[in-house]
């Protein structure tokens, strides 16, 4: 996956969050979604996001376009420089330009996500008059354009067609196509494969590859699937409670996890190399709650090697000894001995399943 | 959206009708009252009462008197009023005209305010513009309409002179005098229609705003404008449909008060007074073509659930 790419410290990147921070309303309060998040994405990688429900990672990409209601942001804060503009000083309006055109984004489940009355040609000819100015036959050429370059067989036949007339993978196709129709530079794909079959989501996970690498596009990954981050991503950033737990190359990271609940999230993923009936180890506990200012780390409460100064104060974000990348934690997972490596059995399992 | 269907929808249509038609046929036969004594007053002999059923027909078997009636619908003949002697057919059709007329101007009125006024609302939802069309719904909504159309008629045409308060030019004598004198009425009912119109589409649009291909439609910079036309209309255009199919069928003969307070020769005030006198050939014919026009009309809406919800139509 890119190995001779530079490294995203090199290039320029073209999308940097510093600091950013969202807090929404929600009956019970101000819940803290997305807190002080330090991050960069470059033009042709792709940034896994990963976290349970709930760690903020589509808050984030949401607000980041301002897609999120007036009503439910309570504070914005940070910056979110995309090619040297800040996104979170823009208007409505100016936002309205970036999305679509700049950034595309595509969402977790193509069967609610694609307007069921319109025709996909029609879906697709909207964005392309919005941004593009095309209109009428142009526009639906160029729509049938789309659909053959994400790989949807017969596309001028399945142009006309309703999306209840596509077969789930093949809908999710239209929603890339959709995305992808006026050449964004960031392409935001939130769980895209969460709702596929298996043999399904390897498609479309290889599609997206493809198409990063044919557009020099960055992509930001959302998933909460760590076999899908090793195999489909070049630096992943995990989050827990909207805040960043680990962040720096996903080799690196799923190699050597630092922070514990990284360790643990590797933990409860199935594999294929691992002993017949062993039991996948969950993670104890709940995640706090959000609402609540937490003076310390959020996962003291159910991390094993937590210590009194964890409770006390919030780690930041540092590269511990000897890592190639960095985490948020008093008291780092030492580094696996040389030889043994979970991201090895991960990929190995996904490029076995993928291959059936 | 097959020709099976069609032919199904159009069978039960007519199966309806026929219903309709034994129906009031044989409740003009139980109702209490005689039009005789309507025609011929109170005093009239008992001989001339027989006479007057022998010369209508009323002395004959009821099966009999609907055979006659029924063919006769078959070929367009439905028979004379007993009290005035004109034909049914020509009475109907007479009447048909301003009646249609009428309900179609007020629809179309209505929708005209409703349909943008719903959207934009439910858009800017909890803010001052929602706020205020909600007020204004819920006002004409407690409002009679008797008292709609007295404030009409007094600012119209009794302080502003411009408009006529009662009365009724027929089309082909002169049109834009049929518009002039059905402007007041049709404005009266369509306040009142809007005022539902209005909150069943915003209810509506409100549901439609919360799915997810909204939020993809805005995901892709598309403007308001797109989005609520493009994206959202259609997929809450469904009640509203059904609701302006059942209103049109209504209306047509039920806008009765509209017809009184503004003079219009309509089919309601007609088959009012066919009930006042038990003059059943008329009232039999009014109440069939009030059916025929109700039945029509939520075949086509029917017809349109498939043209606007793909959905709809697939699962046929």
């Amino acid at each position: 996956m890119n190995h001779d790419a530079p490294s995203p410290s090199a290039a320029e990147p073209l999308l940097n969050l510093r600091g950013y921070t969202v807090h929404l309303n929600s009956p019970r309060g101000t819940v803290r979604a997305v807190d002080g998040v330090d991050v960069a994405v470059a033009r042709g990688r792709t940034l896994a996001v990963v976290g349970e429900s709930g760690s903020g990672k589509s808050v984030l990409c949401r607000s980041l376009l301002g897609l999120l209601p007036d009503a439910a942001v309570a504070l914005r804060a940070g910056t979110a420089h995309f090619d040297g503009v800040d996104l979170t000083a823009l208007g409505e309006r100016e936002l309205r330009d970036v999305r679509g055109r700049r950034v595309g984004m595509v969402f977790q489940d193509p069967m609610t996500a694609l307007n069921p009355v319109l025709p996909v040609w029609r879906q697709i000819a909207l964005p392309l008059k919005r941004h593009l100015g095309l209109r009428g036959r142009a526009a639906k050429a160029r729509a049938v354009e789309l659909l053959d370059s994400v790989g949807i067989p017969d596309p001028a036949r399945r142009a006309d067609q309703y999306p209840l007339q596509l077969s789930g993978g093949m809908r999710q196709r239209v929603m890339i196509a959709l995305a992808l129709s006026c050449d964004p530079e960031l392409l935001i794909a939130d769980e895209p494969t969460t709702a596929l079959d298996v043999t399904v989501q390897a498609q479309i996970l290889r599609l997206l590859d493809r198409l990063r690498a044919e557009r020099d596009m960055a992509v930001i990954l959302i998933s909460h699937d760590l076999g899908v981050v090793a195999d489909h991503s070049d630096d992943v950033m995990v989050m827990y409670a909207g805040r960043q737990a680990e962040l720096g190359p996903t080799a690196s990271v799923l190699a050597a996890p630092r922070m514990p609940y990284t360790r643990a999230l590797l933990d409860a993923a199935p594999t294929l190399h691992g002993p017949r009936g062993q039991h996948l180890a969950a993670i104890g506990g709940q995640p706090p709650d959000m609402s609540r200012l937490l003076s310390g780390c959020a996962f003291a409460d159910r991390c094993p090697r937590v210590q009194d100064r964890c409770r006390t104060e919030v780690p930041a974000m540092t590269r511990p000894p000897g890592s190639a990348h960095e985490a948020a934690c008093w008291n780092p997972v030492p580094p696996p001995r040389p030889g043994g490596g979970t991201v090895t059995g991960i990929s190995a399992a996904r490029r076995e399943s993928s291959r059936t | 959206m097959t020709a099976r269907y069609l032919l199904t929808r159009v069978g039960q249509a007519l199966l309806v009708l026929a219903c309709v038609a034994v129906t009031t046929f044989a409740l003009g036969r139980v109702l209490p009252g005689d039009l005789a004594t309507a025609v011929l007053g109170q005093s009239a002999t008992p001989e001339q009462i027989a006479e007057f059923h022998h010369k209508t027909g009323a002395d004959r078997p009821a099966v009999e008197q609907f055979w006659s009636w029924f063919t006769g619908v078959l070929h367009g003949d439905f028979g004379t009023s007993a009290l005035t002697g004109q034909r049914v057919s020509d009475a109907l059709a007479d009447r048909a005209a301003p009646s249609l007329l009428l309900v179609l101007l007020a629809e179309a009125f209505a929708l005209a305010v409703a349909v943008p006024l719903a959207v934009w609302a439910a858009y800017r939802q909890g803010r001052a513009a929602d706020k205020a069309a909600n007020g204004a719904s819920f006002l004409l909504l407690a409002t009679p309409q008797f008292a709609v159309a007295v404030l009409l008629i007094y600012v119209f045409a009794v302080r502003l002179g411009t408009l006529p308060a009662t009365g009724y030019v027929p089309l082909d004598e002169d049109p834009a005098q049929t518009f002039r004198t059905l402007l007041l009425p049709a404005v009266t009912l369509a306040l009142g229609l809007a005022a539902v119109y209005y909150r069943v589409l915003r209810a509506g649009v409100l549901d439609t705003l919360r799915q997810d291909y909204v939020l993809a439609a805005r995901a892709q910079g598309l403007t308001p404008r797109q989005v609520l036309v493009s994206h959202t209309l259609r997929p809450s255009l469904l009640p509203l449909v059904t609701l302006v199919g059942l209103n049109f069928g209504f209306l047509i003969g039920g806008a009765v008060i509209v017809e009184q307070l503004f003079a219009l020769p309509g089919l309601g005030t007609y088959a009012l007074g066919a009930v006042q006198t038990r003059d059943f050939a008329v009232l039999q014919g009014t109440v069939l073509l009030i059916a025929g026009v109700y039945v029509l009309v939520n075949l086509a809406v029917d017809l349109l659930y498939g043209v606007l919800d793909p959905r709809i139509r697939h699962a046929r």
